[in-house]
């Protein structure tokens, strides 16, 4: 029964070549536009290498701190410290791994064979290899003991060990010189996307920062154990804060004209959707629908945003996103929608013919639907063609962050990307296919065999 | 014919409805992204001082120990800094040398948001810090007064260059030169600095996407550096650690190995004992600009990627729609030819359906959009929510015609004989 509905399917779509061809173009070009901002989103915010679980990653910000002055106030917040990092390494439990970054935005330059170059370098300390999945080609990550020695090692990208040693193969064991300290290379990895919020092109030892001391504040990321959620380590990291917050505060070292309000049961603990470089704070930057506020030096905005609000507020983005996104999906379908209802008069006397013959409700809304997902797969093909060719055409303006060097980690079809096309085209097909469908169905057999249906 | 044409729209509701849906929602996103966009781009085409010679301009950024180790280490800094000037300055391929970190063109950092009061009137702006030479390298103009220069060494009162629009909003028609203004401070018993106005420049804009705001540049005072405390941002160096130098260069003197050249000079200016602590990075202007804008222009084809698909999809929905309704109005049309109807009259008619719906999708649309815009959600002002309406609206009727002109086309050349003798 199946084989002969395809059949009919083809044969439809041969018969009336504009409609097909309006359908098809619609649909392609719909599936090859959610492609194309679904692989922009899975670059950037996926788990793609070299994440791992996206979801077991907790960024821990600080515990908010109010500085009040009678002319308006600050929000801060504080206890992001390597020290108190080693600390709470050993005291919680609900997590499996942390680690302790610093992603520098000044890039290192130099000149190598006659051109200036700059490359981006980020500090991690060993908990990083764990957190992230980094796949080695050559060499080894550094480990524990090169951070607590301050040992001078880097790990490289390929694409730097490609431009400054002509022979990637040798390059471990050679010294690259980053802000003039000499570092020796001990391992090579795959390009970490451009994209991503991981991007380096080398990864040193975090204790090898120039003055770098216990109270340095950096990036603080916890990876959590199979069986505990964010709530866990929230509710953990408060006991332990409420038990040392006497000390904590006690160690401040903020000027007397600043009266301190510490506060109750927050703790900045982020997911990956909300941290710094998550989808909303990056989506809150793009639709930014207010005029630029500028940020005051010296005088308190007087609508400053507690981190609180701040997270009310990405939640309530969520919604607008979501929102928005449904009504763009829903222009392609309305069309379909039309387009297919626009045919029933055509095709009336096939389905009187056929309602005449036996054939019931049941087996012609299955025989419309079919021809419809045809039609929509049909479109999802054309439509992995069509994003490739946008994808790579315009790689330099959608993937490089930095046109002044060469696009590193390029766009790749994976089996998300393909599953969400194949998946899309089904759910546009029935959607656009139902009510039709019935329609189509509910004709009275009478007139639809004498044509009197316009 | 009005009524005719409403009419004739309300008999086919059903496909005209999703039309009107269709319109109003796209109507709506669009008006959403032009508001945006247009705030981005509304000063984009106005000049900046600098973008005419713009490859003739090379900046340095240095990275030094931090001066907050103490007096001695920020003397030190101070020494090297303005040897490095001078060396640069010194070299047969430069014109101007500025140190003015922070104030660059294209630089992350837009300026301080500081308050400027002038008796009671305050106006936030942007602090710039600048030494003599920046006004000629960056290509201010001065409207009035003159920039700073040594002869305010033996001032009292350290001096401050107002942009135009600074001025015009502190001191409306009045005169501003020989003012005396202060910057606003947090605390309340400290002293408020003063400043008196030396001169007003045009506006100030470090990019292509930066708005014509209110500024005023303070100067790198050389005084800072006597006594006990010496200030740290007397040469354009800033504490942290961080300063930039900009080079103009004569003309032709952009040759391939120029970079190499500059930062070998700076390298070379260094005393010994600090030698290995200094780092260069040196960029020329025009590539600072193209990554600095590179955001901007992503921003927007992302906008357009988005808006574009919106208004191919109307298209196709209207292209199907108004064929499906001309195949089955052949003998309509055929009888219209037949009894004296132009050409131009089947055009109307079909463009005319078109149009009607379009209209009505529009006003739907701009009921929700001026909502968003009245209730501040859209806080962009009258004018460029004005423009992105009409923006929008135009470009979707602009759409609506195309994708109808070529069925209507099939439309009018119906042969009335042959139409009426297949019904």
């Amino acid at each position: 029964m199946l084989k002969n509905y395809i059949k009919m399917a083809f044969a439809v779509m041969k018969r009336r070549k504009l409609v097909t061809a309006l359908n098809l173009l619609g649909i392609s070009f719909t599936l090859a536009f959610m492609t194309v901002i679904y692989g922009l989103y899975d670059l950037k915010y996926g788990a793609v290498y070299p994440l791992k679980n996206t979801d077991k990653m907790a960024f821990y910000d600080g515990i908010p701190l109010k500085l009040e002055h009678e002319r308006g106030s600050f929000n801060t917040s504080i206890n992001r410290d390597y020290k108190t990092y080693k600390q709470l390494q050993t005291e919680l439990e609900s997590i499996e791994y942390s680690s302790f970054q610093f992603f520098s935005n000044r890039e290192f330059g130099f000149f190598h064979e006659g051109k200036y170059m700059t490359l981006s370098h980020a500090y991690v300390d060993e908990g990083y290899w764990n957190i992230m999945d980094f796949k080695l080609t050559d060499g080894q990550l550094f480990k524990k003991e090169d951070v607590g020695n301050r040992n001078k090692v880097a790990v490289i990208n390929a694409y730097t060990a490609s431009t400054l040693f002509s022979d990637k193969k040798n390059a471990i064991g050679k010294t690259i010189l980053v802000q003039k300290e000499a570092y020796k290379v001990i391992g090579v990895v795959e390009d970490v996307g451009m994209k991503s919020s991981a991007f380096a092109d080398v990864w040193l030892p975090i204790t090898t920062i120039k003055r770098f001391n216990d109270n340095y504040s950096g990036k603080i990321t916890y990876y959590l154990k199979d069986n505990k959620t964010h709530g866990d380590l929230k509710a953990e990291l408060l006991r332990w804060y409420n038990k040392n917050k006497d000390e904590i505060l006690a160690q401040l070292k903020f000027s007397k004209q600043y009266k301190r309000v510490p506060s109750e049961g927050e703790i900045n603990l982020k997911t990956f959707g909300e941290s710094a470089s998550g989808y909303l704070q990056d989506a809150k930057q793009l639709l930014s629908m207010r005029t630029n506020e500028t940020y005051f030096y010296d005088i308190p905005s007087e609508n400053a945003v507690t981190p609180e609000e701040g997270l009310k507020e990405l939640k309530r983005l969520k919604v607008i996103l979501i929102i928005l996104a449904f009504l763009f999906l829903m222009i392609p379908v309305i069309n379909m929608i039309n387009l297919n209802s626009s045919q029933i008069g055509d095709r009336a006397s096939e389905i009187g013919i056929r309602k005449a013959f036996g054939a019931n409700t049941k087996h012609l809304v299955r025989q419309f639907l079919v021809e419809n997902i045809i039609l929509t797969l049909v479109g999802g093909l054309l439509s992995i063609g069509i994003s490739l060719i946008i994808m790579n055409g315009l790689k330099e303006l959608l993937l490089n962050t930095n046109p002044l060097r060469d696009v590193v980690g390029a766009f790749k079809l994976n089996w998300r990307i393909l599953s969400l096309s194949f998946i899309s085209a089904i759910v546009f097909g029935l959607i656009s296919g139902v009510l039709p469908a019935f329609r189509m169905s509910k004709l009275n057999v009478v007139n639809a065999i004498k044509g009197t249906i316009k | 014919m009005i009524k005719h044409l409403f009419k004739i729209t309300w008999s086919r509701k059903r496909s005209n409805l999703f039309l009107m849906l269709e319109i109003s929602i796209v109507f709506f996103v669009l008006t959403f992204f032009f508001s945006i966009l247009s705030n981005m781009y509304k000063d984009y085409w106005k000049p900046l001082g600098f973008s005419d010679g713009i490859e003739k301009i090379y900046s340095i950024s240095a990275n030094y120990p931090s001066s907050r180790r103490g007096p001695e280490q920020a003397d030190k800094n101070q020494n090297n800094i303005e040897r490095v000037k001078n060396n640069l300055l010194d070299m047969p391929e430069t014109v101007e040398v500025s140190l003015s970190a922070r104030s660059q063109p294209y630089s992350t950092n837009k300026g301080f948001g500081q308050k400027v009061k002038y008796k009671d009137h305050q106006v936030p702006s942007h602090r710039y810090w600048a030494d003599d030479d920046f006004y000629k390298l960056v290509g201010l103009t001065m409207l009035e007064g003159k920039w700073f220069n040594m002869e305010n060494n033996n001032h009292r009162l350290p001096p401050v260059v107002l942009t135009k629009t600074l001025a015009d909003s502190l001191f409306k028609n009045k005169s501003a030169v020989g003012e005396t203004v202060s910057r606003v401070v947090l605390n309340a018993k400290a002293k408020e600095t003063e400043f008196v106005v030396s001169g007003i420049c045009s506006d100030y804009r470090t990019g292509e996407f930066m708005k014509s705001e209110p500024a005023f540049f303070t100067r790198n005072d050389p005084r800072g550096r006597k006594g006990p405390n010496v200030r740290p941002d007397v040469n354009g160096m800033f504490m942290w650690g961080d300063a930039s130098i900009m080079i103009k260069l004569k003309p032709g003197q952009t040759t391939s190995d120029i970079e190499e050249k500059l930062v070998k000079m700076a390298q070379k200016s260094i005393s010994e004992d600090q030698k290995d602590k200094w780092n260069f990075i040196v960029y020329s202007l025009e590539k600072y600009q193209r990554k600095e804008n590179a955001q901007h222009y992503e921003r927007t084809f992302q906008f357009f990627l988005l808006m574009g698909f919106l208004l191919l999809n109307i298209a196709l929905g209207f292209t199907g729609i108004i064929y499906h309704s001309i195949a089955k109005r052949r003998s309509e049309i055929g009888i219209r030819r037949a009894i004296g109807a132009t050409k131009s009259n089947i055009y109307a008619i079909i463009l005319g359906e078109a149009i009607l719906v379009t209209l009505f999708g529009v006003f739907l649309g701009f009921i929700f959009i001026a909502q968003l815009w009245y209730f501040k959600v859209l806080s962009f002002g009258l004018n460029i929510f004005t423009i992105s309406v009409g923006l929008s609206m135009g470009l979707i009727f602009l759409i609506v015609l195309v994708a109808t002109m070529f069925p209507a086309m099939q439309a009018a050349k119906i042969d009335p004989a042959i139409a009426l003798k297949d019904e």
